[in-house]
């Protein structure tokens, strides 16, 4: 199941509310704040987990992708200025 | 293959891909310009160069993909550290390559007589005396060159947004502006050089 991130009231950014134990149900309560990679869509986490099984390499990413080198890269460049959006806020 | 690609190349082909068919639509204008006395004045535009050899030809061609290239690198640069020279190269060599039909168009004997019958015209303030046949061919004539002419401005708007990830209006005016006023200076100053 797809992790809301995104208000569908207000398209504020949601917080973690409530827990729970999937063994014991454990219930935790509280108001949360969503970690960093969480707040990203799941295209954008995608890509994070692409860049990382290749070793951190744009142009593998590319070639795996089938894209060209600068295409990858000017994702990688929008998405380091969307984190560091999201980490100002 | 998706239309996307057909009008931004750079989104899917390598560098080394791109860079290979730039070079060959250098040499493609060297040779046809030698052979059909026309040559690549700057980009985007081709001239006639009356007995044109072909080291000049060559030279024309060279220079205006350099300037360009020159140009657009620095611009890049000045936009986005990150923008690669191979990008810039790529985005000069490939939106030129439409213009090579307008090169081998300009050698078809109707087309080639009803050009110099305008520039005629022009120079003597002549009455410019056109059949049906000629207006007619004037007419194809434009409806293939401008198509080509705005795919090829179309080709390196894409190659230099994608070289240099520039997204916002002020950068893309500016992108415009420069290569506009570029054009005509290098123009003007290219034909008083005189080779």
């Amino acid at each position: 199941m797809k992790l809301p991130i995104i208000c569908p009231s207000c398209e504020s950014a949601l917080n973690v509310s409530q827990m729970k134990c999937s063994q014991c149900s454990t219930e935790v309560n509280g108001n949360y704040d969503l970690p960093l990679f969480l707040k990203l869509n799941r295209d954008d986490q995608d890509f994070i987990l692409e860049f990382l099984l290749t070793s951190g390499s744009i142009k593998e990413m590319a070639k795996q992708a089938e894209l060209s080198y600068p295409t990858m890269r000017n994702k990688m460049d929008d998405l380091i200025s969307k984190i560091k959006n999201l980490k100002n806020q | 293959m998706k239309w996307q690609y057909i009008f931004n190349p750079f989104l899917k082909y390598t560098e080394k891909q791109l860079l290979i068919v730039s070079i060959l639509g250098l040499a493609g204008f060297g040779f046809l310009g030698f052979l059909f006395d026309h040559a690549l004045i700057s980009i985007f535009k081709i001239g006639e160069i009356p007995d044109l050899s072909l080291i000049n030809s060559f030279i024309y061609s060279g220079l205006s993909y350099l300037s360009a290239i020159i140009l657009l690198l620095i611009l890049g640069k000045i936009f986005n550290q990150k923008t690669r020279i191979i990008d810039i190269v790529n985005c000069v060599g490939i939106s030129q390559l439409p213009l090579l039909l307008v090169l081998i168009m300009s050698n078809i004997p109707i087309l080639k007589n009803l050009g110099k019958n305008i520039n005629h015209s022009a120079e003597n303030t002549a009455k410019l005396n056109l059949q049906f046949v000629d207006i007619a061919a004037l007419m194809i004539l434009l409806s293939i060159t401008l198509p080509i002419l705005i795919y090829s401005i179309i080709l390196i708007y894409n190659g230099f947004k994608t070289a240099t990830n520039i997204k916002s209006w002020q950068k893309i005016s500016i992108f415009t502006i420069v290569l506009l006023f570029f054009l005509l200076l290098y123009q003007l100053s290219i034909l008083n050089l005189n080779l």
